[in-house]
């Protein structure tokens, strides 16, 4: 079956179908490409994430609420969490003066324009084991960006996604689950090591709202920060999350975001409790990888680490892979590449090719999109921001039309 | 499959049970009915105002079924032509002949028998053209072990290196099962360098001890030392796509009896026509007819015909007849009429799957119609489709018709002068009153227009066909005589590719027939208007028609001197024009995302995005997408100027080399997509252009001859200066 472009366009000029013809060509390459490295076996993947999964019928009828538009419909189930008994009434009482205003009929925008200006809550940090009721996110959309290593440019791909999705339309929020707490400087706050953002997600402990410590970005993307915590709070953090497998899905339900707003979680490498919880709430999992020999090794472990924390749920679409920093000038790189196409098919988003001005935009405190957006770097990134919005979207247009 | 045979298939499929179906009686009966009216139709004598009356019907009926322009619309505008036409020559023949003198006699039966020419090949045209196949690629079996092996041929005798290179990397990368495809060169000139090129890239190199036969010889040899069950053959600069085989082959497997499949002849580089007359891709050029419709409508009556490179032929059919033909110079041609003798069946695809480069200058492409004139007239006297076993009716005609055209020498060149008969010699060639000949020829010619028109816009516009007759006719009669008479006469030479033109020049040698002809047809037009005004005696009217004729002569005559000026090449490579994906990556680490222009195999042009420059003179790396593949050539920027860049390669690997012609040259789309995409045809619009050309023709040439006087009084000027003075 050819997927082809020049093929597809040939029969559609003279008759005759394009199912039939048979890419032999490619197949040899790829058959060579894989002989040519020794160190480098086959590797089966699971076929269980690629299959978008079918929908819980929400049957909320979603428009996507522009950045700077007006006040969406009625809100979608995003229900405040009833809290049940053993539940804090002691964060409850600290946090009794404060009269939640009505978030559900006001853009994000607004919602967190107005969090900017309130005063801050103080933070408590007593871990206390919830059991409440799965919150419904159906009315947002949220990818986990994850990789098996490090250094592969999950932040930068991060905060990428976000700024074209941002231009896109859509309003978005990028979280950080990792410690690094790196993603702020991607979007272009200031990077200033003395000043690392004090407060952030790793404060959001107990009952204290993760609203207060959304920061504005000069693209227009809301974000999230990791926070500067010492060893002992990121710890006692990370016990927290083990305790509260649905702890984010709680907390961005709490968050109540506009319909059709996209949330961007970034992770640390490999397995951690930050994994686990971005895998428990995403629609999408982005995996990233290099075109070397090791990020291929580490294919299977993300593999199964998407079947454990994601096959229970009826709400993840499925992984797709993003292949970074490639250059098709190095045998190497160029081979990977076809080896992991070859075995991903059309899981791949895309392709970013190394270019730097990418690393040149985060010195410059810029937006790659505003830094060179005639670069190959930019374009590839629009191109995967694409396909993942289409993936995101595409199964709740079909449950719309059911 | 032929007619009948598609009729009776689908009855066959329908069952015959059908009270619609014609059983033989009824139809034969049907037949002799409307063959008699239509005859009675051509023969009732009719007076000028009842003729000019029918005609007008034929006319306005005419141009109404012209909208339509479905094929029974087109089956109908062709009968109407066929009536009007027989009626005018039947008329002809019986009331405007009988002359008094020999002077007449000699003119007036030199134009009727031009005439009759004319329309027996109009006749058979319509046969050939009315009804294309339209054949579509047939699929073939989705297990890929049951395909047949193919050997792959690319015959060279002189062509440089590069070209094969080029070819031969392209055929590699058709997409075919490895084991199934072996790609040969055959090199009649046994340079070493191809032989280490073919060794380096892993391909066949066969060369034979003498040079016999030229290429036929060459494949014919080729055959003895290989094996595959089918042979694909290509001339050393036409490019395959890499879908070639798998568009091509499905057919092979549905018809055991198939014994060659051919497609067309695509152009990536203007032929002369188009580079001289600055046409290209806007008027379709001369080649588009053969390859768009004629071949299309061949193949309707199994009649297409080899035409010695883009073709797919089988083994054992081939073997049979001997292998290529021998005995005339267009072995091509001649080796399918074997075939079709033998009861194999020949098919067309018109789907243009292999590009090459059309001849460079006029001298090389008259020279090339030439041999194909010359060979034509060789296998009319040498194995006649009209005599012999074999051959179905419709081969017969269409094989007849193909030769036919090429003798079109002396009838075009009877009509270029035929009205100078009345105006300089005063011989009455037509015996009959001026108006009368108004309105029986004028009906046959516009009806004849108007439906080939409809049938040939997409692919040759109106009153093109006149312009390429009068540039090759006084060339093509004298060969074409000799062949008739003695057709072992005649040597078979090459046709030279990849020159290139450094100035532009005009090409006096080639253009004296034309110039002769537009002088005489000028003269003939002042006599006849000087006529007009001080001659009281002369016939206004007939004065009238001839000086009309005449002007047209001019038009077509001075297009034809337009066509010998020869345009300056700028550079040696053609290069392709086509939008792909490219990028750029700068010495500095940072890319562009761009767009090409047009690509060679040389380099590549681009097209940057708005606000981005690049200096001339810098090294960068350009990456050509295919879908999911990427190919980087590093390249130096030759040219630069706002958002356009001309980039050439650096020394590219043979590596490097075959990528670059799998992501450029082997695209299965290029050439599909600029097919038959020109203008269509409107009369009237092609008569503008035409009648434009020409008086570009004229201007031309006034300008060279005065280039040329300048020249030779300036050279006469300095030698007087340069007798020494007597000390």
């Amino acid at each position: 079956m050819s997927t082809s472009s020049d093929i597809s366009s040939l029969f559609k000029l003279f008759g005759g179908r394009s199912a039939h013809y048979q890419e032999i060509s490619q197949e040899d390459e790829k058959q060579s490409s894989m002989e040519r490295w020794p160190g480098v076996a086959k590797v089966e993947l699971s076929g269980v994430a690629a299959e978008p999964a079918v929908l819980t019928p929400s049957g909320a009828a979603v428009r996507p609420a522009l950045f700077a538009a007006v006040a969406p419909v009625s809100p979608a189930m995003a229900p405040e969490p009833a809290p049940s008994p053993e539940a804090v009434p002691q964060a409850k009482a600290v946090a009794a003066p404060y009269a939640a205003p009505d978030w559900a009929s006001e853009s994000l925008h607004s919602l967190l324009g107005k969090l900017a200006q309130e005063d801050r809550r103080e933070v408590v940090n007593a871990p206390v084991r919830v059991t409440r009721p799965r919150p419904n996110l159906a009315n947002i959309k949220i990818i986990a960006v994850i990789s098996a290593k490090g250094g592969v440019g999950k932040s930068t791909l991060a905060a990428g996604l976000s700024a074209v999705m941002q231009r896109q339309g859509r309003a978005v929020l990028a979280l950080d689950l990792d410690p690094q707490s790196a993603l702020i400087n991607h979007l272009g706050v200031a990077i200033d090591p003395m000043q690392v953002a004090a407060e952030g997600l790793a404060h959001c402990v107990a009952d204290a709202q993760m609203r207060d410590f959304c920061q504005p970005t000069p693209s227009g993307v809301f974000v999230l920060p990791y926070g500067m915590v010492d060893e002992g709070q990121r710890r006692t953090f990370e016990r927290q999350l083990e305790d509260e497998p649905d702890w984010l899905a709680q907390q961005l339900s709490e968050l109540q975001l506009a319909d059709g707003s996209v949330v961007v979680l970034d992770t640390p490498p490999g397995p951690s409790a930050y994994l686990q919880q971005a895998l428990s709430v995403a629609n999408v999992a982005v995996v990233v990888s290099l075109a070397d020999a090791a990020s291929y090794a580490t294919l299977p472990m993300i593999d199964r680490l998407l079947s454990t924390y994601t096959a229970d749920r009826a709400d993840f679409y499925g992984a797709t892979y993003v292949i970074n920093q490639v250059d098709q000038s190095r045998k190497l790189s160029k081979d990977i590449t076809q080896i992991m196409r070859g075995i991903l098919g059309g899981r791949v988003a895309g392709i970013i090719h190394r270019d730097q001005s990418i690393a040149e935009a985060l010195a410059y405190n810029q937006s790659v999109l505003d830094y060179d957006p005639s670069g190959q770097g930019c374009h590839d990134l629009q191109a995967i921001a694409l396909n993942v919005l289409a993936k995101l979207f595409a199964t709740q247009r079909s449950e719309q039309l059911a | 499959m032929n007619l009948t045979g598609m009729f009776r298939a689908r009855r066959a499929a329908q069952g015959t049970t059908s009270p619609y179906v014609l059983d033989r009686p009824t139809c034969a009966v049907l037949v002799l009915v409307v063959v008699a009216l239509l005859a009675l139709m051509i023969i009732v004598p009719m007076d000028v105002e009842q003729q000019m009356l029918f005609s007008a019907g034929c006319m306005i009926a005419a141009l109404v079924l012209r909208r339509a322009a479905n094929r029974v619309a087109i089956l109908a505008m062709v009968v109407l032509s066929v009536v009007a036409s027989l009626r005018y020559m039947y008329w002809r023949l019986t009331s405007s002949l009988g002359f008094d003198n020999w002077l007449n006699m000699l003119f007036g039966y030199g134009l009727v028998l031009a005439e009759l020419y004319a329309l027996l090949v109009l006749l058979f045209g319509y046969l050939q053209t009315a009804w294309p196949l339209q054949r579509k690629p047939y699929p073939l079996p989705a297990d890929s072990s049951v395909w047949p092996t193919v050997d792959v041929f690319i015959p060279t005798y002189n062509e440089p290196l590069d070209i094969i290179k080029l070819t031969a990397f392209a055929a590699q990368a058709i997409d075919w099962p490895k084991d199934k495809l072996r790609v040969y060169v055959l090199d009649d000139g046994r340079r070493d360098e191809f032989r280490e090129f073919c060794e380096s890239v892993g391909i066949g190199y066969i060369i034979r001890p003498d040079n016999n036969h030229a290429k036929a010889g060459n494949l014919n040899f080729a055959l003895t030392q290989t094996s595959g069950e089918y042979i694909a053959i290509f001339d050393a600069d036409h490019v395959p796509t890499r879908s070639f085989l798998q568009v091509g082959m499905g057919w092979f497997l549905k018809d055991p009896k198939l014994a060659m499949l051919q497609t067309p002849h695509f152009f990536f580089s203007p032929d002369p026509f188009e580079k001289n007359l600055d046409t290209f891709r806007s008027v379709p050029n001369e080649g588009e007819l053969f390859y768009g419709l004629v071949q299309d409508g061949n193949d309707l009556w199994n009649a297409t015909f080899f035409c010695g490179s883009c073709a797919i032929i089988k083994r054992a059919p081939l073997e049979k007849v001997g292998g290529i033909a021998v005995e005339t110079v267009t072995e091509d041609a001649h080796t399918a009429l074997k075939l079709n003798r033998l009861g194999y069946n020949t098919a067309y695809l018109a789907i243009p799957q292999a590009a090459g480069l059309a001849t460079e200058s006029l001298s090389g492409h008259i020279g090339q119609r030439i041999r194909w004139a010359r060979g034509m007239a060789q296998i009319f006297r040498t194995d006649n489709p009209l005599l012999g076993k074999g051959l179905s009716l419709g081969q017969r005609f269409c094989y007849l018709n193909a030769m036919l055209h090429f003798f079109y020498g002396l009838p075009r060149l009877v009509f270029l002068t035929a009205p100078l008969a009345y105006l300089i010699f005063e011989a009455q060639i037509f015996q009959a009153p001026a108006l009368l000949i108004v309105a029986y020829a004028l009906p046959h010619i516009l009806l004849a227009s108007v439906t080939n028109s409809t049938i040939q816009g997409r692919f040759r516009h109106s009153f093109w066909n006149e312009v390429y007759e009068s540039v090759l006719a006084w060339y093509i009669m004298r060969p074409v005589l000799l062949a008739m008479v003695n057709p072992k006469l005649g040597k078979f030479n090459v046709t030279a590719k990849g020159g290139m033109i450094d100035e532009s020049y005009f090409d006096w040698k080639m253009a004296r027939p034309y110039i002769v002809v537009l002088a005489l047809n000028l003269i003939g037009m002042l006599v006849g208007v000087a006529k007009l005004g001080f001659d009281p005696d002369a016939s206004a009217v007939t004065l009238l028609i001839n000086l009309v004729w005449t002007l047209y002569n001019i038009i077509i005559s001075a297009a034809a001197v337009a066509v010998a000026s020869e345009a300056r090449q700028i550079r040696a490579e053609p290069r392709v024009f086509a939008t792909l994906p490219a990028m750029l990556g700068l010495a500095n680490g940072k890319t562009i995302a761009c767009q090409t222009n047009d690509f060679s195999q040389r380099g590549v042009g681009i097209h940057l995005p708005e606000g981005v420059q690049v200096a001339c003179g810098e090294e960068v790396h350009v990456s050509l997408f295919r879908d999911g593949e990427e190919g980087v050539f590093p390249a130096s920027v030759v040219f630069s100027h706002g958002q356009t860049l001309g980039l050439n390669f650096a020394n590219l690997t043979l590596q490097q080399q075959s990528e670059l012609a799998r992501l450029t040259f082997s695209r299965a789309d290029t050439w599909a997509k600029s097919w038959g995409t020109g203008v269509v045809d409107t009369p009237l619009g092609a008569l503008a252009e035409v009648t434009g050309i020409g008086w570009r023709g004229i201007c031309l040439l006034s300008r060279a001859t005065f280039d040329e006087s300048v020249r030779h009084v300036r050279a006469l000027s300095f030698t007087f200066k340069s007798t020494p003075r007597n000390p």
